[in-house]
């Protein structure tokens, strides 16, 4: 689960940033601990590409923690974090299209299976991560990036909301939308489809 | 595996909606990846490095060496600076004369100003000698002659 921080209570995470702004390395860097695997998984689930998400992942902290005298103390810490990255997620696709390697992604995914489960389980697991990536694939950025902060991230839809700049409702009708597309990917992909039914069964 | 975590009050779907797929496929993002740690790097482009203590300390000591070295080269160049302006032309000195000679000088200045006006006062006032003419102390001397005698004698009288 990536809402460790979520987790911290608001006065705690203050705290921690107030120290930081200070120059107290130590804060800073119990705040880049707290927050790169979450803003990390985000990135790489929204570019596909590891490096694009080590990339924006180092320079959004940089600029974020060199400016955290202009943090809003009203907001979370990550919303303000994932805001930038998006920024600079959106400015690197501008650059280059981006190309979503699902290999890649889910290799990385691979790296944390447990060691006690078999053969059948594993692949099993294996076959899910397959789906996602490929039910990710048919969705557009905005989709994407509210399927990955909800089911992902589990972000609240308020925060959401707010980090999107738009009323609760039309997250809820993007997210409902999304994971219908998903669905529908799926099932009309033979191979997904024989995937999903063996999951669930 | 991780399992819905959505409290009901952060999503008010209805829970029909909540499906097997919900559950198998769409909770498999929340799994953890493999994200390299990247404290360090960022920690050292804000300028921060993780050092032994003992480096730490060697680092201490040596920037207080050199603000200490950085402190003695700019007081010396200033003393020598000073020195240097000190025996310079353009130096502005100082002059000898304290308060009390300054206000002897002034005194002095206005005892002679006082002096001339006086001279000044006696050349301008009649003397004595101007006013009244003394009387000859020679007395066979003749009695002074006006140079234009005509004039000093009443138009009837005439010498011829």
């Amino acid at each position: 689960m990536y809402n460790e921080m979520a987790m911290m209570p608001k006065s705690s995470e203050h705290a921690l940033i107030r120290k930081a702004r200070r120059g107290d390395g130590a804060a800073i860097e119990g705040l880049i601990r707290a927050h790169q695997e979450a803003l990390y998984a985000f990135l790489l689930r929204m570019s596909g590409r590891p490096e694009t998400a080590e990339d924006i992942v180092q320079e959004a902290f940089v600029r974020v923690l060199k400016n955290l005298d202009r943090f809003d103390s009203r907001f979370r810490f990550s919303t303000w974090l994932f805001t930038i990255a998006k920024r600079l997620y959106v400015n690197s696709i501008q650059k280059r299209r981006p190309a979503y390697d699902s290999e890649t992604v889910g290799a990385l995914e691979g790296g944390h299976d447990s060691p006690g489960l078999d053969a059948a389980q594993s692949e099993t697991i294996a076959n899910v991560r397959r789906i996602v990536d490929f039910a990710l694939k048919h969705l557009g950025p905005q989709q994407r990036e509210i399927i990955l902060l909800f089911h992902q991230q589990n972000w609240p839809i308020t925060e959401i909301a707010l980090y999107l700049d738009m009323p609760e409702g039309t997250v809820k009708s993007h997210l409902h939308r999304a994971r219908r597309r998903m669905k529908v990917a799926i099932q009309s992909s033979g191979k997904m489809n024989r995937h999903a039914q063996e999951a669930w069964s | 595996m991780s399992h819905h975590r959505h409290a009901p009050d952060r999503f008010d779907e209805p829970e029909a909606e909540r499906s097997r797929f919900d559950q198998s496929i769409l909770n498999r993002l929340s799994e953890r990846v493999g994200a390299p740690d990247l404290t360090r790097p960022i920690m050292a482009r804000l300028g921060y490095m993780h050092v032994s203590p003992a480096v730490a300390r060697r680092r201490r000591i040596g920037r207080w060496t050199g603000r200490a070295g950085t402190l003695l080269a700019a007081v010396m160049a200033l003393a020598v600076g000073a020195e240097i302006y000190r025996h310079s032309p353009m130096a502005r000195r100082a002059a000898d004369t304290t308060l009390p000679a300054a206000i002897g000088r002034d005194l002095q200045r206005h005892h002679n100003h006082v002096g001339t006006v006086i001279q000044t006062i006696r050349m301008l006032a009649p003397s004595p000698r101007q006013a009244a003419p003394e009387p000859s102390t020679e007395p066979d001397s003749p009695p002074p002659v006006d140079e234009d005698v005509n004039r000093s004698i009443a138009a009837a009288m005439r010498w011829v």
